[in-house]
């Protein structure tokens, strides 16, 4: 009999695959990034994820927020995320909070990393800060148009706020579905591979995605 | 260690500016405020992307060898021969 996991045995060993299992990752936003991380994570085998997200489905939304339909607009996006990632995995831990990230936010002890797929600098910074003080891995990604960026943070200087100091809150910047599936999945791998202890991952560098030129490069950062 | 500076431009710069790879000669140690006066003649209308009113305009990140230099001095921050600055405005969307 096939199983759900039978093209992926052979990327992971067996001790890969048992901290896959345990692992729970709380993803924070679940837009254009965070809904490809939520079924990334999910189609990949991962143990449980918390979702957070304060916003509702709207039609804006469906050009490249593959967790929703239209028979979604109006609903919870961290509920009707929820729904989706366990018609997908039934065996998926999930749990689903509608709410504003804010200082207050305690992230929960059983999280083994966070991923940062908001949409304001105000938040990621918050974000940055709390799991800086919860001695949590932290991965993020942005987005501008066709351009965006993937960094990892381990509870460690230096933070979020250090390496992208100076930025400026833009709303809504251009998004469409290639640059969100694509910095999507390379959280997604970045996360397996920080769970899985693997090398080659992000920290300490700065991955930047440029899909007008079809360009992708690693900038080193000092610590 | 060659007397160039190497600069790469990232992001929606790219769209604007070509190419994003250049390298600057100096022959010693020059202050940002000055470099990007250099620069801005290989990237006529870079300036007035980076500065507002002579000062460092929010928004694009510099990093001089992986550092900010919000972090460092600023304008006032030393380039020398042989480093690399990254500059780019990041993406906040989500």
């Amino acid at each position: 009999m096939t199983s759900f996991y039978a093209r992926q045995q052979g990327l992971f060993s067996p001790e890969e695959w048992a901290r896959l299992k345990a692992a729970t990752v709380l993803v924070v936003g679940l837009g254009g990034l965070g809904s490809f991380v939520a079924e990334g994570l999910c189609r990949a085998g991962l143990g449980g994820l918390f979702l957070l997200d304060h916003d509702r489905v709207s039609i804006s939304d469906l050009n490249r927020q593959i967790l929703y339909t239209s028979d979604d607009i109006g609903r919870f996006k961290a509920q009707v995320a929820k729904e989706r990632l366990q018609k997908i995995r039934e065996d998926l831990w999930v749990e689903a909070w509608v709410q504003r990230l804010g200082p207050q936010f305690v992230i929960p002890a059983k999280v083994s990393l966070v991923v940062d797929a908001l949409d304001n600098w105000e938040s990621r910074f918050v974000l940055d800060e709390l799991t800086f003080k919860t001695k949590k891995y932290l991965v993020h990604a942005g987005l501008k148009g066709r351009f965006g960026q993937v960094l990892t943070f381990p509870p460690s200087p230096p933070r979020l706020k250090d390496i992208l100091v100076g930025v400026e809150e833009e709303p809504s910047p251009p998004a469409a579905f290639p640059i969100c599936a694509i910095l999507g999945g390379l959280v997604v791998e970045e996360v397996l591979k920080i769970i899985c202890g693997k090398e080659g991952v992000l920290a300490h560098k700065m991955l930047l995605v440029d899909l007008q030129n079809y360009d992708f490069e690693i900038v080193p950062l000092a610590k | 260690m060659g007397r160039s500076v190497k600069v790469k431009l990232f992001g929606t710069l790219r769209l604007k500016f070509r190419p994003w790879e250049t390298e600057i000669e100096i022959p010693s140690p020059v202050r940002l405020k000055e470099f990007l006066a250099l620069l801005e003649e290989k990237y006529p209308g870079l300036s007035e992307v980076l500065l507002a009113e002579g000062n460092l305009r929010k928004g694009v990140i510099i990093l001089k060898e992986g550092r900010n230099i919000w972090h460092l001095k600023g304008l006032d921050t030393e380039i020398s021969p042989g480093e690399r600055l990254v500059i780019f405005p990041p993406g906040a969307g989500g």
